[in-house]
């Protein structure tokens, strides 16, 4: 099942812009395969620093809803947030991937078969995206992810 | 280079006003998966690596596991170990499973 969450937030550097976890008690293997991310702010010349680290459990969020690509699939058991305001617990080490961009700029990562992010059918288990480096303006990520 | 070579991973572009298209390959790490940058032209033996401090990138000898023949990030380089992605996911369920089989039904008493 193909999914897409839009996150977003006024970016932070020590709250991350959200996370996509598996659910605490149905969790469900995730598969990362199309990311997007940027500044819907006015254009300036601001360094960001994206990251994509593994999690283990999403923190506290705003609940967002992923939404199916094709309407006729059932609902999604991952669990998506967008805001923290308590950071997730992330997994030392495991950072998947990094990307320093300018506000102006635009990043689309998108993976090969046999290169998709795999998040475990672990409770709570997932990825967040966190901005060490951010001006606090408006950011945004597309994640697309296949729920296994 | 033959089909049955290329490292599998991903492909990315990042867009500006008024500069050009910055297009890089990723490679997917045969330990935790992470998407390393790989400089153009290299066939996946020169990573990129991008440095905080002095915000910039670094090229950097690339790496592969002896074990199992996949290329890995620099940091599961430095680990040691062989866990491929695929084990790596096996035992993070399995102990989920066990935990959640456990304490099914449990109720705390007292």
């Amino acid at each position: 099942m193909n999914l897409i969450g839009l996150l977003k937030r006024t970016a932070s550097t020590t709250a991350s812009l959200g996370t996509i976890t598996a659910d605490a008690t149905r969790p469900r293997r995730m598969e990362w395969y199309d990311i997007i991310v940027g500044s819907e702010a006015t254009p300036a010349d601001n360094a960001f620093l994206y990251v994509f680290q593994r999690c283990t459990a999403p923190g506290t969020s705003t609940a967002l809803a992923l939404q199916p690509l094709d309407p006729a699939d059932a609902a999604t058991e991952q669990d998506a947030g967008q805001v923290n305001t308590v950071e997730p617990t992330y997994t030392s080490l495991l950072i998947m991937n990094e990307i320093p961009l300018n506000q102006r700029s635009t990043m689309r990562w998108v993976a090969t078969e046999g290169g998709r992010i795999i998040t475990p059918a672990t409770a709570s288990n997932g990825m967040g995206i966190a901005t060490p480096t951010a001006a606090a303006v408006v950011i945004t990520a597309t994640i697309y992810v296949c729920e296994r | 280079m033959p089909e049955r070579l290329k490292p599998i991973g991903g492909y990315l572009t990042i867009t500006e006003p008024d500069k050009d298209l910055v297009e890089r390959d990723t490679i997917c790490c045969g330990h935790c998966q992470r998407a390393v940058w790989v400089k153009p032209h290299t066939a996946s033996t020169v990573y990129l690596q991008f440095d905080r401090v002095r915000w910039q990138w670094d090229e950097v000898p690339g790496a592969v596991c002896c074990v199992c023949w996949r290329p890995v990030c620099l940091t599961c380089h430095d680990h040691g170990r062989c866990i491929p992605w695929e084990r790596m996911l096996d035992i993070s369920e399995g102990k989920d499973r066990l935990t959640r089989t456990v304490f099914a039904g449990f109720t705390p008493t007292g």
